[in-house]
């Protein structure tokens, strides 16, 4: 059976599209908030709008948020590899088309497991990059890997949580975030070598990786994407 | 993410005793193991409460530990007599296996202390394989080794998945640790000029060394055929992912090193 025709279940988390999709959740609020008017006086600030939720208690939530980490690497070293720093190497270089090439494979096979669920729109952010700067370029991919790594890590609970209430997708998705994970985990290892020449502990700086919680990835991811992302549901079980 | 720290209030009293008495124990050893003992602590209470709450045998669990705790002995005497070795390694890489050496130790210690008594005796080994390998004589069959068992235990943490599924906090911890081992895995393969990813083809890999990237050429994942629709070329989709090795094939490629 192909993945992408396997039921996705509830469709919780909503389209990028705001207007377009269900509608809009308001992060940390419900949708049933009383009208301002009754207390004019104490009106409290706008909470920020989210653009996009992403619901952790949903395979499609999940897999959504790897989507949307991956689309920002692959973006990322798509920018890079379309002029390269001046100084990069032949090794660097073919580095940098590789790892790129894996996120646009990761992005592609996301999209065809979410199908009609992928968030669509998602629009980046990277004036804080300098692409014409070796280190600017190094570290920015770094980051991004590390965050990977600890993104996947830290999802693969609630997958494992909703494969054993029986959901098979997310049976599949931590099959297959498992086989991504580890990718994720090389490249961040080399790039780290390419920064420190390899000759330190850079590529596997701990013993144990990080396990990160989605919110920490949003928080370092959000300044790379230009809509809000929320997220809910998204509290480790017992953390 | 770290484990639920309140898991220990939900334990009989004894058990904590007994968690916290060895806890302390190992702290006094030092810093390292210290911190080592700290995660053990949660993950051992984390795994009980798993358990308790799956209803399911934790002999699973256990076996899928029991496992790890095997590959992580080997490879940590790997790296201690590799370091041994008077000018086996390079002046310049020694580093490098210090780290990963440590973070060796490391998992050794975690495993063993969340084993606790079901952690066994460590294997006696030969890493001469019954004289096949030249290893602790030539830097080059070292880093073969090297490379061998870190992309053996990588594959080995993601093969193990499947049997974590209804133990979250076990899986958690076993997925960092298997991402360690990628770093590894990575770095051993770019001191052999070799790409950190994993390519259709592996060369310089001897027919003894091959069973560990069985099966890693697909380009079909999980029903999805990225062939056809992706436009990257085939090194890079099979690269892109990271398949599983099954404790049958991981044994069967660790089992010529391990004499008892």
């Amino acid at each position: 059976m192909p993945f992408h025709t396997a039921p996705l279940g509830r469709r919780r988390f909503l389209a990028l599209s705001g207007a377009s999709a269900a509608g809009l959740v308001i992060a940390g609020c419900g949708d049933d908030e009383e009208p301002a008017q009754t207390t004019p006086a104490e009106e409290p600030p706008p909470e920020p709008m989210a653009d996009v939720t992403l619901d952790f208690a949903t395979t499609a939530g999940v897999l959504n948020y790897a989507y949307a980490l991956e689309l920002l690497e692959a973006e990322f070293y798509a920018q890079v590899t379309g002029e390269f720093y001046a100084e990069a190497t032949e090794a660097e270089r073919m580095i940098l088309e590789q790892v790129g090439a894996h996120e646009q494979v990761h992005v592609d096979f996301l999209g065809a497991v979410l199908a009609d669920d992928a968030a669509q729109g998602l629009e980046f952010n990277f004036e804080a990059v300098d692409f014409a700067d070796r280190m600017s370029v190094l570290t920015t991919a770094s980051t991004f890997e590390n965050l990977g790594v600890g993104a996947y890590n830290g999802a693969a609970q609630f997958l494992a949580r909703l494969a054993s209430q029986g959901d098979e997708l997310a049976t599949t998705a931590l099959m297959a975030a498992g086989d991504i994970v580890s990718v994720e985990a090389r490249h961040a290892s080399v790039i780290a070598a390419q920064i420190e020449t390899g000759q330190d502990a850079s590529f596997a700086p701990n013993a144990f990786d990080e396990a990160m919680t989605p919110q920490q990835v949003i928080e370092a991811a959000q300044p790379f994407i230009r809509q809000q992302i929320a997220v809910t549901n998204a509290d480790p079980q017992g953390g | 993410m770290r484990l639920n720290p309140n898991a220990l209030a939900n334990l009989e009293p004894e058990v904590v005793n007994q968690i916290t008495s060895r806890r302390d124990a190992l702290r006094r050893i030092g810093g390292t193991l210290a911190a080592t003992a700290g995660a053990s602590v949660a993950f051992t209470a984390a795994a009980r409460e798993a358990f308790a709450q799956s209803g399911g045998p934790p002999e699973q669990v256990v076996e899928v530990l029991q496992f790890a705790l095997t590959l992580e002995r080997l490879e940590a005497a790997f790296y201690s007599m590799g370091l041994e070795e008077d000018g086996l390694i390079p002046g310049d890489v020694r580093v490098v296996f210090e780290t990963i050496g440590g973070h060796e130790d490391e998992h050794v210690a975690f495993l063993e202390e969340a084993l606790g008594d079901s952690a066994g005796e460590a294997p006696e080994l030969d890493f001469t394989a019954g004289g096949m390998f030249d290893t602790f004589e030539s830097y080059d069959t070292f880093l073969l080794l090297a490379q061998a068992f870190e992309d053996t235990g990588q594959r080995a943490y993601r093969g193990q998945a499947p049997n974590l599924v209804e133990a979250p906090e076990v899986l958690t911890q076993a997925l960092t640790i298997h991402s360690v081992e990628a770093r590894h895995a990575a770095l051993v393969r770019s001191l052999r000029d070799l790409q950190g990813w994993i390519p259709q083809d592996q060369p310089g890999v001897p027919a003894a060394v091959a069973p560990v990237y069985a099966g890693m050429d697909l380009t079909e994942k999980y029903g999805v055929d990225l062939m056809e629709l992706s436009g990257a070329e085939n090194d890079r989709i099979t690269e892109a992912f990271d398949e599983p090795l099954t404790m049958e094939e991981v044994l069967a490629i660790a089992g010529p090193f391990i004499v008892s």
